[in-house]
């Protein structure tokens, strides 16, 4: 970014990511946020910020879940142009509050293995007004719940708590693309910053149960341009070489989005920023 | 001043008033707009970890020990253990692998039929079946013994049932130092140790070896003895049963001599210890060779003509014989030290041998009631009526 310039590098990646798109037909320019053709929602700017989601989820590959279901549009694909083209046509939906679709959970694995893996790929997309989102990632409930002959063998004596939040490995990262062109296609790019380093389940709610402002790799403007929509990326993982101590064992995770001014430095989870 | 004053109001404080209205609105815009905030979440998300469980006759466990009894000769009286191994109803699907660890080794003398959901997949010796089933010591897929090797689905409706039926050979009657080492060796303990692994993710059954598999290898098997009859003297050997003096005239037994000695020292040790590993033995005619047994091992000692010899458990040369073949060890004739006799500390009777006819010795096995050897020793274990043929069978003992 040049000094002194009054492009910010946000708007730069935006502008980005429109010529990276312009190639995909003229109804993607207004796909993102620029021009958009229509809308399905209207909004005093005094309201505040507001967000809407959209999401896909793949269990070992297969696609378990997508919100475009709620709206009866195309399902979402991995790609930015999928997630664009959503937004423009007014299929980011609300989770939680009087609009809510009926989501349920959207990650939902009764029956975790090693060697699994799965990824959660959510548009946030700002309606009415810029908004700079924040994430809050809080896993909780461990449960031992029975104690598998296996597990004893291995030596696991705990009858709560169990170790499931210790043996899944958690990676969420900005899904933006190669320097903005491309991005929520659920694969790290080496330019794609991390929200917060992988680690564990456990440690990354640590990290995250307070809430963070989500920068999308961007410094000092992180806000979302109202009408716009980014992707952030959640893939879990089981290591292969994990063994029978998480047999049966269970872990609840709750995954929070809040929208606030673009000013506002003060998580609203209630942690520290 | 009024009380009534205290309330009037002037400017200044009117002024204040505001002023702190204002500033209190002032704060409380900043704080409202602080707090405009929408929030959306993805509650309630679960994840559980999936098992594998095996299970064992229902058992949610990794072993499991048979002991099969053999009480008397011929199929018809054999000992039937059954186990069902599968997964266990909340188990995930998964290959799963069974091992077998040997036995005493005297149990080879004993003749084995394994069935695999009623078909049968081995005949022949105990032994040979335990060989199979153990692999290279790192087992064998279950389902491989009798199907296509595919991963065994969880429930009692996946398992799959083993069914090993043991018996003694007739032939086993005209072999009473084996009969004897059965014997003291019985109940045999089958000891099958089983090891499951989800098949998601895993394509191919990985066998659990050292080197083949990243995490598991099956336990070390115990190692295992032999009955009173031929005790394994500690260090994996066993001691002497019998002892053929082979000669070039006939023998009279009553002049044969012999001598327990300590292994260690040579000292004389008759009737000082209830097991014989050196026996020096003296006959009234020259001694071509002795032929001593030992647990399952039959060795050839060259004397040379000499009427004393000193033989052992463990020299001499090993011979590739038969499982009766002291019956009649002798190729002509010569005189045969039988049955050693733990508590009493002797062996039993010194009998002559006379194996001049071929089919004396060494003859193939007889299926029918044991009756007096060509040595003149009656057998004195229960009989058997004649083996059918196992495939015909299908009754069992429990």
């Amino acid at each position: 970014m040049t000094h002194g310039s009054s492009l910010t590098r946000r708007k730069l990646l935006a502008a980005i990511g429109g010529v990276g798109l312009l190639a995909a037909g003229p109804r993607v320019v207004g796909a993102m946020g620029h021009d958009p053709a229509f809308t399905q929602y209207t909004y005093a700017q005094s309201t505040g910020p507001n967000l809407r989601v959209a999401w896909y989820e793949r269990y070992n590959g297969a696609l378990a879940e997508e919100s475009n279901r709620f709206t009866a549009g195309s399902a979402l694909t991995n790609d930015s142009d999928s997630f664009n083209a959503s937004g423009d046509d007014g299929r980011f939906v609300d989770v939680t509050g009087p609009d809510a679709v009926a989501a349920g959970p959207v990650l939902s694995i009764p029956n975790a293995q090693p060697g699994d893996e799965g990824l959660l790929l959510i548009g946030l997309r700002a309606e009415g007004a810029d908004a700079r989102a924040w994430l809050s990632i809080e896993a909780s409930e461990f449960a031992e719940n029975s104690l598998t002959e296996p597990e004893r063998t291995e030596g696991d004596t705990t009858t709560d708590g169990g170790e499931l939040q210790h043996y899944v490995d958690v990676e969420c990262w900005y899904d933006t693309g190669r320097f903005g062109v491309g991005g929520c296609n659920g694969r790290r790019d080496f330019s794609e910053e991390a929200v917060v380093a992988a680690a564990t389940l456990a440690e990354v709610s640590d990290a995250l149960a307070g809430g963070v402002p989500l920068t999308f790799g961007l410094v000092g403007d992180p806000c979302i341009d109202a009408g716009t929509q980014r992707c952030l990326a959640l893939r879990w993982r089981i290591d292969p070489s994990v063994a029978n101590v998480i047999q049966s064992d269970s872990a609840r995770l709750d995954i929070a989005f809040a929208a606030t001014a673009c000013d506002e430095p003060t998580t609203p989870f209630g942690g520290g920023e | 001043m009024s009380d009534r004053d205290e309330y009037r109001l002037n400017r200044r404080h009117l002024l204040a008033t505001i002023s702190t209205v204002g500033a209190v609105g002032a704060l409380t815009g900043r704080g409202t707009a602080a707090y405009l905030t929408d929030r959306e979440t993805f509650a309630d998300n679960h994840m559980t970890a999936g098992s594998v469980t095996l299970a064992l006759d229902g058992v949610d466990a990794r072993r499991v020990d048979l002991s099969v009894t053999v009480d008397d000769y011929g199929f018809e009286n054999r000992d039937t253990e059954t186990i069902c191994l599968g997964l266990g109803d909340e188990s995930n699907p998964g290959w799963v692998w069974v091992r077998a660890c040997p036995t005493d080794p005297v149990a080879d003398a004993l003749d084995a039929r394994l069935r695999v959901d009623d078909t049968t997949v081995y005949m022949g010796s105990l032994g040979g079946l335990l060989a199979t089933l153990a692999g290279d010591g790192d087992g064998v897929l279950l389902t491989a013994l009798a199907g296509d090797g595919a991963p065994v689905t969880p429930g009692s409706d996946g398992a799959v049932c083993l069914t090993v039926d043991v018996w003694a050979p007739t032939a086993l009657a005209d072999d009473p130092d084996t009969v004897r080492a059965l014997k003291a060796a019985s109940p045999f303990a089958l000891t099958l140790d089983a090891y499951a692994e989800q098949s998601r993710h895993v394509p191919t059954p990985r066998r659990p070896a050292m080197g083949e598999h990243p995490s598991f290898t099956f336990p070390p098997c115990t190692p295992t003895g032999a009955g009173s009859g031929d005790h394994d003297d500690g260090n994996g050997g066993y001691a002497i049963s019998n002892v053929s003096l082979c000669t070039s005239s006939p023998v009279d037994p009553d002049a044969v001599t012999w001598t327990v000695r300590d292994p260690e020292t040579g000292a004389d040790a008759t009737g000082g210890v209830d097991e014989a590993f050196v026996v020096t033995v003296t006959a009234p005619a020259p001694i071509q060779y002795v032929v001593v047994k030992a647990g399952r091992e039959f060795r050839r000692f060259d004397v040379g003509g000499t009427t004393t010899a000193t033989v052992s458990s463990t020299g001499g040369t090993l011979l590739d014989a038969p499982a009766n073949f002291s019956r009649c060890a002798c190729e002509r004739v010569g005189a045969k030290l039988d049955d050693w006799n733990g508590p009493t500390g002797t062996f039993d009777a010194v009998v002559a041998l006379s194996c001049g006819d071929e089919e004396d010795r060494a003859g193939p096995p007889t299926n029918g009631p044991p009756g007096r050897s060509a040595g003149g020793q009656t057998a004195t274990e229960p009989t058997g009526s004649d083996a059918h043929d196992p495939n015909d069978a299908s009754g069992e003992k429990k």
